[in-house]
This record gives C-alpha cells, structure tokens and sequence, in this order.
C-alpha cells in the first residue's frame, strides 16, 4: 500500500466568474521511504498537488488515500488532526512565528497535536540540536540567519516524527551554502527512511531525489525514478 | 461540541503568545488602550457613585431604625355601630399593653409622644427644642447609641424619673465644654437629670419635628406628665422579630388595637401603619436604577472602546494572516485559531480595562476628598463594583473578539504555502 495515493485527482480554483482546473485528473501513488521532487514550470500546479497531498486543501475531483484512508472524506478537524500528528511542512519563507523563540516555533505542531509542555520542549530542543542549532534555543526567528531560521523550520517538520515532510522550495530564499546545508539535510533524512516530498524549480535540489516528477499545465508530464 | 480539554490545554500558551504580541506592540495598540482605560474607568466611577448614593441612603436609614413599623390613630372613616364616621381615633398607654400581648410577630413594642416649643433651659442658654417622651425600647427601635452615660431605661419608665437624654447637638449649646452628664436641664420649667449623650447621627432620611441630634429624650411616663398628654399616646413602634415577618406584624397590631377603639376591620384609615421597608422601597429602586443607569452609560462607553478593539484585532488577523494560515497547516483546527483570537483579544482588552480599573479607582479616591456633604459619599467603591466591571470587560473582550475570530478561522491554510 503507497504511503501517499493521488487517483484521477483535479482541482479547480474559481477566478471571478471563471472557474480555473489548475490539476486534472493527475494519479501519483508515493512509497514509505521515497524522496521525491516535483517540478514544473510557474502555474503548472505543483504547488496546488503539494497542498493536496499535505492535506491543506482537497482535490474538486478524485480521491486521496493517505496510508489508506481516504483523505477527502475526512472532516476539517481530521485534516488538522492529521497535519499535526503526521505531516511536516517546510515552506519558502520559513514562516516562523516572530515573537516565539526557537524552541517554541519548533514545537508548534506538538501543541496542537496535544502533547504536555515538557514534552513538547523536549522534543523541540532534541529536534534543534539534531539541525545544529542546540545552541540558539532560545533566539528569535530576527536573531537567527536565514539558514539557521531554514533549520528550525526543519526542526519544526520533524518534531512530531512525521510519516512525511512536504517542503515547497525549501532552499527559494537561501544563499548557495545554506542551500547547500538544507539539501544535505533533507538527503541524511532520506537515508535514515523519511519519506519527503519536495516542489522545486531548482535542477539542484531534484537531483538529491530519487524521483523525479514533472508537471506541465496540471498533468504529470514524466516521472523518473533514478537508480 | 468543544473539545474541553484541548480548549484547556491550549489556553496557557495561547494567553502567553497574547500577552507577548501586546507588550511587543503596545505601542500600536495605544489609543485603542487609552480608550479602554477611559472606558473602564468610567464604569468604575459611575458605579461607585451609584453605589455611593445607594450607600447614603443606607446609612440614612440605618441611622433611624432600618425596619420598625409605626401606627398612630387617624380619623374612623366607616361607621361602627352608632359611631359616625369622623371620629378621631386617639392612642392610648393601655395601647401599648395590648399591642405588646396581641403582637407575637413583634421583637419589641415602644412607644412615643413628641413636642415641640418645649422650653430647654440651663443657665448658659434657654431656647425652644423638641422633646421626645418614649419607652425604653424606642432605644433601640430608633437606632440610638449612646457615647455617654446611658439611654432611658425601664427603672426611669416604673418609677417616673426626671431623667433625660440628649441628642449630640445639644450638649455644645446648653453645656458649652462642661460634661453634660449629672448636670440639670429644665424642661418647661422642670428640672431633669442629664443621664446620657448619645451619637451624633448626623443627616437623617425620616424624621419629624427635628432631627434626632437636636432632641432631648424623656422616659414616656413622665413626658405624659410634663406634656399634659394623660393616657394618650402618640405613636407605637414594633421591630419584626424577622424582616419577613413585617406584613403579619402589621395585621397583628391592627387587629389587636381596632377593637379598643370600636373601628371597622375595614377601616384602613382609622388606624394607621407605617414601615421603614415600604416608604424606603421606592427609594431604594431609584438608588436601584439610578446604579444601573450610570452602569450602563460606563458600559456603553466602554462598548465602544470595544468596537475600537474589534478593528484593531480585525486589522491584525488581515496582517497576520500567513502566521495563522501556517498554525493551520501545522495541525490548528479552525476552532483553534477562534480560541487563539478570543484569547489575544480578552487580553487586550483586559489590559486596557485593569488599568482603567486602576484609573477608576484613583478617581473615586480623588472624589472622596471632595464630598457634596459630609454625610454623602460622593463614590463608594466595593469589591462587586470591581467585580462587576471585571465581568463587564472580559464579556466585552469576548464579544469584541467574536468577528476577527470568525474571519481568522476562514484562513486558509493554502496561504502558508503563498511566497509574500
């Protein structure tokens, strides 16, 4: 059974009085383990399949089977449920909270999936240290360089042992050597078996992946899976 | 149905994101807390001066006796037997025994007669006063304490003694600074014994021929000598045994005295009754409505410093709109981000509305120094005046937050991934 399955999903998007399908009828089936990259030009919906597959928002047509479960009948609650309990996300923007420290950005997802504070913080700090930043606890998201602030949205992705992690353009907003440290960590994650799926423009950071998948105007154009 | 314990759960770090974003952005926020202040202190201010007035009426009544019930005869207005109507129905000492056997709901029975013009005279001064002969019992019916000395006691009453209290006014005029007590007072010529100084009680709500403080107080049967009265009475007084008890005294007692005096049971005019409940209960709903309106006006105001509040935190959610869309996409159910705003706005509002508790406070003990009269408070404040404006600021809060709660929970999580 795939980790993650897309079958003859489309979504539609309405523009005024137009109503836009930025997905059509795509099937993707993604394996416990994989490490795959979407790409694509702008438009071409790979964003939209990455917030389908994380559950952020449900396809207008098709299923999603996430483990088996069939993702589109769950309820909002569930959808939330599921992102905070087996779902990491790493965005462009880091998207930290700027008033929060370190620690706390990364263990949001544990407050909402119902975990104490001393364990929420325990495992924040254990996740913090593992991305090198054991030391910057208590630093704000403004004290931290745009790497280090990469990595505590990573440290964010992992902390509630996720059985996935999404990351849309996760090197977009990093120098080269940054960058470069964000792949290397997202490969150290691939060989310890975390399954990620990553949107990117970026030729570099599909090859650290096994599989490639390409879309051109919301159909799957070719999928690669590299030895 | 709301998932209590999560809410619970929530709670504790939500009111510290809450209160870490207000002191982050203070500044932003500071004519919508100076609003608040203003809005709070006003609650504050009015309800202590309703409170205020409530409490002078209180203590006005206090000072007189809070619950005695009065009779005194009036005219028949019925016929009764061959007796027309017309006939004045006149009290009398052997009153006073029957309402004391035929009134089991009465706590104490007295009774007085009071005088004007009387002549009060020492060799420092000679003027005209008021003169009360009463029982015993009026002592404490009438809320009398006395500073010195004591009160007319049932000895005094036996044995008819030229003894006298006097009221807190008197004692500077007839004794200058020399101390009343032992000293002589001539009461249209007769000599009494000053025995007691009581209280001064100050203003009065009820009164008759003068204040209390001006009075001189006499035992009843030697006022009915010195006043030429005979058997006749004045007024009884009874104290319920229990407030509620009030109405049947009443019944008691008429139906006690009527028959003595051959008045019709439905001859209400004949003999009259009086409580202290029922001619201070309209009164006490003005100072009743008087508290609700100046509450309502401090609320109103503050209401509006809440819509003020509403737009700030509406203009917040627009701005933060990637941080909640990121809480989303990080496992926040809608839910979540309703409590999250309720929570970040009750704080605002409550830390606007503290320190206009606290300005309100202040203001009231500003007001304090400058009273309309001695007796009046001009404000009051008590722990419900808090209390209340404290319920009234988190309802505020709470209603203020509803609208940018309802619009952070349509945030889409989609936004997260929405490169800014």
């Amino acid at each position: 059974m795939p980790l993650l399955e897309l079958k003859g999903v489309s979504k539609s998007h309405r523009l005024g009085d137009t109503e836009v399908e930025v997905l059509h009828d795509v099937d993707l089936a993604v394996e416990e383990g994989e490490f795959v990259a979407i790409m694509g030009a702008s438009g071409s919906g790979k964003t939209t399949c990455l917030e389908i597959l994380g559950a952020i928002s449900r396809p207008s047509k098709g299923s999603y089977r996430f483990e088996g479960e069939p993702v589109e009948r769950f309820s909002d609650d569930a959808l939330a449920d599921l992102r905070a309990r087996r779902m990491g996300f790493v965005f462009q923007t880091f998207n930290l909270m700027p008033r929060m420290s370190a620690l706390r950005n990364a263990a949001l997802p544990l407050l909402y999936a119902g975990l104490p504070r001393d364990e929420r913080e325990r495992r924040a700090a254990e996740m913090l240290r593992r991305v090198g930043l054991g030391h910057r606890l208590d630093r704000r998201p403004a004290q931290l360089s745009g790497g280090e602030r990469q990595r505590v949205a990573i440290a964010r992705a992992l902390v509630n042992r996720p059985r996935v992690i999404f990351a849309d353009e996760p090197t977009g907003n990093l120098d080269e050597a940054n960058g470069r440290e964000v792949l290397a960590m997202f490969h150290e994650l691939h060989r310890e078996g975390s399954t990620l799926v990553v949107v990117t423009h970026s030729e570099e950071v599909a090859s650290e992946a096994r599989r490639v998948v390409r879309l051109r105007d919301g159909r799957i154009a070719e999928d690669v899976r590299r030895a | 149905m709301p998932d209590v314990a999560r809410t619970w759960r929530l709670l504790g770090p939500l009111v510290g994101d809450a209160v870490a974003q207000l002191r982050a952005q203070w500044r932003g926020h500071a004519l919508t807390l100076i609003g608040l202040i203003w809005g709070a202190a006003a609650v504050v201010l009015l309800l202590s001066i309703g409170a205020g007035f409530n409490q002078f009426l209180d203590l006005g009544v206090a000072k007189t006796g809070d619950r005695y019930v009065m009779v005194w005869g009036e005219y028949t207005t019925t016929e009764s037997g061959s007796a027309r109507p017309g006939r004045p129905i006149r009290l009398d000492i052997d009153d006073l025994e029957r309402a004391r056997a035929g009134a089991p709901s009465a706590a104490r029975v007295g009774a007085e007669i009071q005088r004007f013009g009387i002549a009060v005279e020492t060799p420092r001064k000679t003027r005209s006063g008021v003169v009360a002969a009463v029982t015993p019992e009026i002592g404490t019916i009438q809320a009398h304490v006395v500073a010195r000395g004591r009160f007319i006691d049932a000895e005094d009453e036996r044995l008819g003694r030229h003894v006298a209290v006097i009221g807190a006014n008197l004692a500077p005029i007839f004794f200058g600074d020399e101390d009343p007590l032992g000293r002589t007072l001539q009461l249209d010529g007769t000599p009494f014994e000053v025995v007691g100084l009581l209280v001064a009680k100050g203003f009065q709500l009820m009164s008759f021929y003068d204040l209390h403080d001006n009075m001189v107080f006499v035992p009843l049967a030697t006022g009915r000598i010195l006043f030429g009265t005979g058997r006749h009475l004045q007024r009884l007084y009874f104290d319920p045994l229990r407030l509620e008890d009030e109405p049947s005294l009443r019944q008691e007692v008429l139906a006690a005295l009527r028959p003595a005096h051959h008045v019709d049971p439905s001859d209400a005019e004949a003999i009259r009754s009086m409580s202290v409940l029922e001619v201070m209960a309209p009164t006490r709903r003005i100072g009743f409505g008087l508290q609700l309106m100046l509450g309502f006006i401090g609320t109103v105001t503050l209401a509006m410093s809440a819509v003020g509040v509403a737009n700030l935190m509406i203009a917040l959610v627009q701005e933060r709109r990637m941080e909640l869309a990121m809480r989303r996409a990080c496992g926040a159910r809608r839910s979540d981000l309703v409590l999250q705003l309720l929570v970040e706005t009750v704080v605002v509002v409550l830390a606007g509305g503290l320190l206009g508790i606290a300005f309100g406070l202040a203001g009231v003990g500003l007001l304090g120094l400058f009273p309309l009269s001695p007796e009046m408070p001009s404000a009051s404040v008590s722990p419900a005046v808090v209390a209340t404006t404290f319920f009234v600021l988190t309802a505020i809060g709470l209603a203020a937050g509803i609208v940018p709660a309802r619009i952070a929970s349509q945030v889409d999580p989609a936004a997260a991934m929405r490169v800014t």
